[in-house]
């Protein structure tokens, strides 16, 4: 083999080689201009061997490879150095845009001649530089991980400081890691007999609490979380509990130990306050029942007095009755007069008793009415008649107005509103004194009540009689007020009940009652009624 | 022939207010001193009419009268109870035991006899 051919196979090999290896390599000759470039540098560079070979190295690919960092390994590096390793070059190419590389180079004798050429191999670690500066950032990042699950750990950590509620945390073996002040304060135990320690011998094994070991040990497991899992215990430094636990099975931050935190809720207060409520409803309960028994008395105590009472009244008003009429013999005019008196005192003394059962029974709420409809002129009417007497008797003009639109039927108690009616219209003829004059009337009128305006028939009653000061018109309808004693002269004799029952018989209907009055010259009594009190009810 | 009344009311001076009245008025007057005892006063005598008192000793004017009230023997006799009104639904439980009247006591010595006459006519 002659040497040419030797040269030429050499040649042809290193070609080879150039062409097999990954890195783009390219040759240069002394005055810069490219010998030789392998295959993976004109794929990498994009560039093609026509505009390639022979080429000022800065000239090729438009002058793109004109670089200041180039030119200066080349130039003044390389001469004195002959070889050169991982030079980086940082250049934005306007084929392949921005690269980072590495530039090996080596300037050596070519074969047999003195020809020196330079090779040059290009590293491209931009994609290496992407990823060691991606890794430097997860690497930052990760710090920032680490500081904020530290600052989280130490955050958690004074949270549990400052909670009230005890709170404890266990690793997987039971075993204490964390403790709130709290759960020292609340136990009366101190962090050296304390962290570390298996949680159910804490103070002396007074941990061991077969429902806690309950939790901890089976409940937990499976659910992971548990709330107010109540436990009572009686623990020798601080006495009976009952406390409520809570417990969650957490990871910890970044380690895959898994823990428990178990917060404490102590609840004896709490259970002791509520059973003292329990106590006192159940007090409550008692006394309730001791008034409705009480109530219930009561009611009986008045059934059976009214008969007790009316019984003895029975003989009393009957026989006196028949004396007076002379039944089996005439008496003297004195004793038909005795007789009178008798059965006048008696009449008295059972309206006095019905007033008192009629107002027991209304406080009671055992009023019943016994609705009907009737004509209220027939009721006014005939409470006239009946005082028509007596008035005539003192000079006293008694007259009735009723305005044509309310001459109509009501719908109420026909017996109550006679009393009602009966009661006022007596007063007012008791209380004028002779020749005076006492006037009833009626009128329909609207009545506004929370915001609802209302059709009502209002009577009044109006007397030139003795009238009441204003001062005593807040205590007229109280009971047992009589305002007569010395002002008003013992003459007007009364229960003093007769007001005060009417007031409520008014009210039991829906209506109300009020007064005007002067005193020296005279009173006027309203009272209004609902045309029906059933509808009325309904609406309130 | 005297129209016959039978009194059931436990207080003698009632009792006696009732049949001097009445007796005044013409009718004959027999007495019972409670429930059970009319019953059998009742029975015997068959009275037009009864004047029954509610509270009473030994049984009560209601029981007493819807027990009369419930012997085709007695059951034409005209029923007049007496009550207090104490109770409320008195009148009620009166009325459902088929008394034919009912007066509040203290009775009105003059209107009693025409509502005797009434109910008797």
């Amino acid at each position: 083999m002659d040497g040419k051919r030797i040269v030429t196979k050499a040649q042809e090999y290193a070609e080879s080689i150039i062409n097999t290896i990954r890195e783009p390599l390219i040759a240069l000759d002394q005055d810069l201009r490219v010998v030789t470039a392998s295959r993976s540098f004109y794929d990498f560079f994009k560039v093609n061997p026509e505009e390639t070979v022979g080429q000022l190295i800065y000239d090729l690919g438009n002058k793109q490879w004109d670089n200041p960092k180039l030119r200066e390994l080349l130039e003044t590096i390389l001469p004195q150095k002959t070889s050169f390793d991982d030079y980086e070059v940082e250049h934005d190419f306007a084929a392949i845009g921005r690269r980072i590389m590495l530039l090996n180079a080596r300037q050596i004798e070519r074969g047999l001649g003195k020809e020196r050429i330079i090779l040059l191999a290009i590293e491209d670690i931009t994609e290496r530089r992407e990823i060691e500066a991606g890794l430097e950032k997860t690497r930052k990042e990760l710090a920032i991980i680490k500081k904020s699950a530290d600052e989280a750990s130490e955050f958690a950590e004074s949270v549990i400081n400052t909670v009230r509620e005890p709170l404890i945390s266990l690793d997987q073996d039971l075993r204490v890691v964390t403790v709130s002040r709290s759960f020292y304060e609340f136990f009366k135990v101190n962090p050296e007999e304390t962290v570390g320690q298996l949680i159910y011998d804490l103070g002396n094994k007074q941990w061991d609490i077969p429902k806690l070991r309950e939790l901890l040990e089976t409940i937990l497991p499976q659910k992971a979380t548990f709330d107010n899992y109540e436990v009572e215990h009686d623990f020798s430094t601080i006495g009976r509990r009952i406390m409520l636990l809570n417990a969650r099975q957490i990871e910890r931050a970044l380690g895959k130990e898994r823990i428990i935190l178990l917060a404490i809720e102590d609840i004896t207060e709490r259970k002791e306050i509520e059973a003292g409520l329990e106590k006192a409803h159940d007090e409550l309960k008692e006394l309730a029942t001791e008034l409705q028994r009480t109530s219930r008395v009561k009611s009986e105590f008045l059934a059976n007095m009214s008969h007790e009472l009316r019984t003895p009244l029975n003989a009393i008003i009957g026989f006196s009755e028949v004396l007076e009429d002379g039944l089996y013999g005439c008496l003297n005019d004195r004793q038909k007069n005795y007789a009178h008196h008798i059965f006048n005192a008696g009449t008295h003394l059972l309206s006095l008793i019905n007033d008192i059962l009629d107002l027991s029974k209304v406080e009671a709420g055992k009023m019943e009415l016994e609705a009907s409809r009737f004509p209220i002129r027939a009721v006014l009417d005939s409470s006239l008649v009946m005082l028509k007497e007596k008035a005539v008797k003192q000079g006293i003009a008694l007259s009735i107005e009723v305005e044509p639109d309310a001459d109509i039927h009501v719908e109420a108690d026909e017996r109550k509103i006679k009393q009602i009616v009966f009661n006022l219209l007596s007063n007012a003829v008791k209380f004028t004194p002779d020749e005076g004059r006492v006037m009833m009337r009626a009128r329909m009128t609207v009545v506004e009540n929370e915001g609802e305006q209302r059709r009502m028939l209002e009577v009044s009653i109006e007397d030139t009689g003795i009238g009441i000061k204003e001062e005593d018109l807040p205590k007229l309808f109280g009971e047992f007020t009589q305002l007569h004693q010395s002002v008003y002269t013992k003459e007007y004799a009364g229960t003093g009940l007769g007001l005060a029952l009417t007031k409520r018989l008014v009210e039991l209907h829906h209506g109300s009652m009020w007064v005007k009055s002067e005193f020296g010259k005279g009173s006027r009594f309203y009272f209004t009624l609902p045309v029906s009190y059933e509808t009325n009810n309904m609406v309130g | 022939m005297k129209q016959r009344i039978l009194i059931i009311e436990d207080n003698p001076s009632n009792r006696l207010l009732e049949k001097d009245i009445l007796e005044f008025h013409g009718y004959e007057v027999l007495e019972a001193e409670d429930g059970q005892a009319g019953i059998e006063m009742a029975k015997k005598y068959k009275p037009d009419l009864i004047i029954m008192d509610i509270q009473m000793p030994v049984m009560d004017g209601i029981t007493a009268g819807k027990i009369i009230l419930g012997d085709p023997d007695t059951k034409d006799i005209k029923m007049i109870a007496v009550t207090s009104f104490a109770m409320s639904g008195d009148k009620d439980r009166i009325m459902a035991a088929g008394f034919d009247h009912y007066i509040a006591k203290p009775i009105n010595t003059r209107e009693l006899p025409d509502l005797i006459k009434k109910l008797l006519k």
